[in-house]
């Protein structure tokens, strides 16, 4: 008895010594963490609307956002987020699209897919392929028809779950945009 | 043994990746190209290091029936700071290594050295053995690494150096070629320490 007390006693003070290293570490990392985080979505927002002035955040049924794109006083298209989850991870995608609901182009801002297949998605390579299609076009090519969107090699499960949420996303976005009208 | 033999060990005669056959997990899903192998080998070391310290600091007062337990915890903590630290500064190649920081926790050359040497030996033994061991590691990787991303994409380091006629063999960098890579260096190796026996 004495010594399985001892034994959780020895196993409550190297977890305790862990945890409290770890808090520090975390309070030492959040910041710079936050700050990745945001640069890598402004990044995100810059690459697909290089021309544009200012971003307004718009905010529908409480927990919907997405931006409004200008350049001064010109809509010049929509920022939408979207996430879904892939083969190891949950990928989140920044989508960019014209005034026409067309898209402009997306960029994959986080994942943790697998290295060398599915990290992949992030090269344009792959999301070029979505510019300018319309939320029906953005299917693989082997899940339907209609489908324009080439799978990686070797990463069908990420590449349709970055296909998943764009669609997912879109057709959110043009719900919420028609009952507005 | 001596205090060369415990770095040198982990180098050659008993490199972990192609000589102990451990780690293999994250040897064959990230010696896709030569930066990740690097920056995986790099945090596997830190890894190994820390937690070699700290158990060969605690191995008297680590009752041997909970030290496996204990040991996870120990080598637990060192991944989750690297994890953070790889987040805060090194967004590019935490994005491209992705879920293999946290599965350093399974990794069995750590948990390896920590009950085969780090818990019998003073400290600065198991540094030794910790960097050797972490170098024998990181160096197997980038041989991989090397080896696949030259012939899977024509380049190194990501500079293309084979130039714009090339065919990548892209099986090269796909799991199988992982297995063909790998297979192909252990052979090399049996080869070589037969040799140097005979």
């Amino acid at each position: 008895m004495r010594n399985i007390l001892k034994l959780a006693m020895v196993l409550f003070i190297i977890a305790a010594i862990s945890g409290a290293i770890l808090g520090i570490t975390y309070t030492v990392t959040k910041e710079p963490i936050a700050k990745q985080v945001k640069l890598e979505e402004e990044k995100a927002l810059k690459e697909i609307f290089p021309k544009a002035t200012s971003f307004k955040l718009i905010t529908r049924k409480g927990n919907y956002i997405y931006y409004e794109v200008y350049i001064k006083n010109k809509l010049i298209g929509y920022a939408l987020d979207a996430s879904g989850k892939g083969f190891g991870s949950t990928i989140k995608i920044k989508i960019g699209l014209n005034p026409d609901k067309t898209i402009k182009d997306i960029k994959i801002i986080k994942q943790g897919e697998t290295p060398g297949l599915g990290t992949r998605v992030e090269g344009t390579k792959f999301t070029d392929q979505f510019m300018n299609k319309t939320l029906k076009q953005v299917f693989l090519k082997k899940d339907s028809d209609n489908g324009t969107i080439d799978a990686i090699t070797g990463a069908t499960i990420s590449s349709r779950a970055v296909s998943k949420a764009v669609q997912k996303s879109i057709a959110e976005f043009l719900k919420i945009e028609r009952k507005q009208e | 043994m001596s205090l060369k033999q415990d770095f040198s060990r982990g180098i050659f005669a008993e490199n972990p990746t192609f000589r102990l056959i451990l780690g293999m997990c994250p040897t064959l899903a990230v010696s896709t190209s030569l930066v990740n192998a690097i920056g995986m080998g790099a945090a596997t070391t830190f890894v190994l290091l820390g937690s070699n310290i700290l158990v060969s600091l605690f191995r008297k007062l680590i009752p041997s029936n909970i030290r496996i337990p204990a040991f996870i915890v120990i080598i637990a903590t060192f991944v989750t700071i690297v994890e953070l630290i790889m987040q805060a500064y090194f967004p590019a190649l935490n994005k491209s290594l992705g879920i293999f920081i946290p599965l350093i926790v399974v990794n069995c050359i750590i948990l390896g050295r920590a009950e085969a040497f780090a818990s019998k030996n003073p400290v600065f033994p198991s540094v030794l053995d910790a960097l050797g061991m972490g170098i024998g590691f990181t160096g197997a990787l980038a041989l991989l690494g090397a080896v696949r991303e030259i012939l899977g994409v024509g380049t190194i380091w990501g500079y293309h150096i084979l130039g714009t006629n090339f065919n990548p063999v892209i099986i090269m960098i796909l799991p199988p070629g992982a297995f063909i890579a790998l297979g192909l260096f252990l052979g090399l190796f049996n080869s070589l320490s037969k040799k140097g026996k005979a």
